[in-house]
């Protein structure tokens, strides 16, 4: 793809950041991104079973490494199972932990400050915390795996508000995942089970469905993730289908991404150059084709001037666009 | 006493998949014996959903790129303990033991799994397909060096395995059939891919290079011609022998413990009669296995009583039930992993058999070392009264205030089964809860407890016994 210009939007691949590695640069699982000021990234890591590598990694735009945090356990600032990673308006840092049904709360280094949650199904219990976003009060909004709904609380844990339960009608959630929120405190909530994207008004009421189940373009299966841009354009990591969508405001389908890294990560860039016999591979190899596609992309997030991230379970990198703002189209008999 | 119509479709959910609880076996009686042999060799057409990879690798995120072999171990063991498909799945047990690839060779994960998915696939349909795919399966043509078959300069390792291991078995082909087969998939070999850093495994794919393939004329099997691998498959097919060997595998596998596959040559079949029914269903359908095996579990001689409780239950089949049995992992959760461990550690690595041979099967399963580990695998889940199974055994016995001690072993074994024990080995269990003096459920806590506790180790000695061990 490259570029692509639909309806008054130019979108551009821009580069690419990562690579797999179970410790220091590089992401190994990555399940969420959440962006910092200016523009500083964190990453969660969720690792394997057999390779418990799971961390945040915290680095800039164009990979520098600063430091990683958190770790495989149950004490104080480590986790089971991350699942989701949001930043509040003083660049605290928050992560859920959906085995053990916990917020924990960092400082911007990574540093533990606090934690909360406890697990069940009543008001103010999790089950299964998937997805974080922050409205611009600043409360926290979870979406819970297990529970099937959103709730809402203040920052340090007081439930405000629940909506959705399980089913498959309007307004219903089945294993809820990713969660964004936009500029007018409207959630969307990418409903995983149910192969769709739902907006909810602020108090919880239903307004529209993106997508639908299906492998067509603008279709869904599994989709993880959510993010909505200052147009109020929706992206949707398509994570089973492996495709990112995107609508416009009102749930129509402007494109696909497909993944574009024709070029490796300076990281990757810098692991290949460093061992001859992965690079004769890759000059042995029919294509690189399919390295440049997605594989199972599972979390968006909106950055600064136009950037749309884009994090792949298990590709172990991240794909970076850019939505461009004053563009304007060349002559076409160039 | 065990109800009879459940007893046998006990013992068709044991040898057919990984056992069922009882609740399950009371359904399935009720629909049928027949039915539930056609939902399970047909599932599809039935209306049973696959299992639903989808919440798998939403938790476990590194079993769909297993680059840790303990990952693609646990993510089969738990499709084992969940699948709604329990015959789909044991055949790719079935065909993962015949067919067998190792990890330490192939030393590549995601590859092993798609050859365990290409199992799921084809495993209950035409054999002759199945080996078609098997003969162009990255990972068995990395295990067995046919991307080392040349046209200049042939190795015939694949075209032997096939040949001994995959179709007719010794003695059924010369040493001269072998050369004029690994002659016939020359060529056949993988297409070079992307190396697994930076970002990841990318599918390994089969390429035919015609260029490498010799075209010239063979003789294989009587027949002359100039051959590729297809031919090949098919006139294997069409061989007496194939279908005596698929047919003493089945057996062997659901019916009861046969000799090891090395000594078939020289021993005959426990059951000639047996293996002569089966091999005539795979012939007259066309080497189809559902077919196959919807004759093997409709006849007589599979639902016969002398072979309950007679064929060793591999590790894989032990824990998986053992895990259905307890309602364990129903759900993803951390520490999957000790699944895939302890087989190996009870003598079953999977998807990294010892040799191309497989396992060895039946009392070879069991040693002193092994067995203890079996057993005590058993008892520690058995006795953990916070897992759903265990509870709901202990809460449904609880139902009667009191009970006598032949109730209680009656009771444990129906419900962990049910399982038809011999007298002397009941009595012993019976004689060892008299010990304990009176049985009473209680009003209390701590009384509670107690029964709970009863009820546990008697289920935990029932887990030593030879039936438990057997399925």
């Amino acid at each position: 793809m490259q570029t692509v210009m639909v309806q008054g939007r130019t979108f551009n691949y821009s580069h690419t950041i990562g690579k797999g590695s179970p410790g220091g640069p590089g992401f190994r699982n990555p399940v969420d991104l959440a962006l910092g000021k200016d523009n500083t990234l964190y990453v969660v890591s969720r690792g394997s079973e057999a390779e418990p590598c799971q961390r945040i990694t915290i680095l800039t735009m164009d990979e520098e490494f600063i430091k990683e945090f958190g770790g495989p356990g149950e004490e104080d600032g480590q986790f089971v199972w991350a699942t989701a990673i949001a930043i509040d308006s003083q660049g605290l840092v928050y992560v859920a932990d959906e085995w053990l049904n916990r917020i924990t709360i960092y400082d911007r280094e990574g540093n533990f400050l606090d934690k909360w949650g406890a697990p069940g199904s009543a008001h103010g219990q999790l089950n299964g915390p998937a997805g974080l976003a922050f409205d611009q009060e600043d409360n926290l909004f979870v979406t819970e795996n297990l529970n099937h709904r959103v709730q809402k609380f203040t920052k340090d844990g007081r439930s405000l508000s629940t909506f959705g339960k399980e089913g498959g009608g309007e307004g219903e959630l089945t294993r809820p995942w990713g969660i964004a929120i936009d500029s007018r405190d409207d959630v969307y909530v990418a409903d995983w089970y149910n192969d769709r994207v739902q907006k909810f008004s602020p108090d919880g009421t239903y307004l529209t469905t993106f997508g639908a189940s299906g492998t067509g373009p603008g279709q869904l299966r599994l989709p993880s993730d959510v993010a909505v841009d200052a147009d109020g354009d929706v992206y949707v990591t398509n994570w089973w289908n492996r495709k990112v969508e995107v609508y416009d405001r009102d749930g129509a389908h402007l494109t696909t991404f497909i993944g574009d890294a024709e070029k490796p990560s300076k990281w990757a860039q810098e692991f290949i150059d460093s061992n001859p016999d992965y690079k004769k591979a890759r000059m042995r190899a029919r294509s690189l084709e399919p390295e440049w596609r997605f594989n199972m992309p599972i979390a968006v997030e909106i950055g600064d001037d136009g950037l749309i991230l884009i994090a792949e379970d298990q590709r172990w990198r991240i794909q970076v666009y850019r939505k461009e703002q004053d563009w304007v189209d060349p002559q076409f008999n160039l | 006493m065990v109800d009879k119509d459940v007893g046998l479709m006990a013992h068709l959910m044991r040898r057919a998949g990984f056992g069922a609880l009882r609740e399950e076996l009371e359904s399935r009686v009720a629909k049928g014996y027949e039915a539930t042999v056609e939902e399970l060799l047909d599932p599809a057409s039935h209306g049973i959903p696959s299992f639903h990879e989808g919440i798998l690798f939403r938790h476990f995120h590194g079993f769909k790129n297993p680059g840790n072999p303990i990952n693609m171990q646990a993510s089969w063991m738990y499709r084992m303990i969940n699948t709604p498909r329990p015959l789909e799945e044991k055949m790719v047990l079935f065909w993962h033991q015949v067919f067998a690839t190792g990890y330490s060779k192939v030393d590549n994960g995601n590859q092993m799994l798609a050859q365990i998915d290409m199992f799921r696939c084809h495993g209950l349909g035409s054999y002759q397909r199945l080996l078609t795919e098997l003969s162009k399966d990255p990972a068995m043509i990395f295990w067995l060096d046919n991307n080392e078959n040349h046209k200049e300069a042939p190795n015939e390792n694949w075209g032997r395995e096939l040949l001994e291991l995959f179709s007719m078995g010794q003695g059924n082909y010369t040493e001269q059939d072998v050369k004029e087969c690994a002659r016939a998939f020359t060529g056949w070999t993988i297409a070079p891919k992307l190396p697994r850093m930076p970002y990841g495994r990318f599918p390994w794919e089969f390429e035919y290079r015609p260029d490498d393939h010799d075209d010239d004329e063979k003789t294989f099997l009587g027949h002359k011609g100039r051959f590729n691998g297809e031919d090949i498959i098919d006139i294997i097919m069409r061989q007496p022998a194939t279908a005596r060997f698929i047919a003493r595998h089945l057996y062997n596998f659901f019916v009861a413990d046969e000799v090891q596959v090395p000594s078939w040559q020289d021993v005959a079949p426990r059951d000639p009669v047996a293996i002569d029914l089966i091999g005539d269903a795979f012939i007259s359908s066309g080497y189809d296995i559902r077919s196959t095996l919807r004759v093997l579990f409709n006849s007589d001689f599979f639902k016969d009583e002398d072979v309950w409780f007679g064929k060793v239950k591999s590790p894989a089949e032990l824990i998986s039930s053992t895990i259905r049995l307890v309602g364990d992992y129903q759900t993803p959760k951390p520490g999957i992993t000790e699944l895939g461990i302890e087989c190996a550690y009870q003598g079953q690595s999977l998807l990294d058999p010892p040799s191309v041979e497989g396992w060895h099967t039946g009392g070879e399963w069991i040693d002193s070392g092994a067995l203890l580990r079996r057993i005590n695998f058993v008892a520690d889940r058995i006795v953990d009264t916070s897992l759903p199974g265990v509870k709901a055994i202990i809460d449904t016995l609880a139902a009667k205030e009191t009970m006598s001690a032949e109730e209680l072993v009656e009771g444990c074994l129906e419900l962990m089964g049910p399982i038809e024990m011999e007298d002397p080995t009941r009595q012993e269990l019976v004689d060892h809860v008299l010990k304990g003096g009176p049985i009473s459920r209680g009003n209390t806590e701590g009384q509670r407890g107690a029964f709970a506790a009863r009820v546990t180790e008697t289920m935990q000695l029932i887990a030593s016994t030879r039936e438990y061990q057997f399925g």
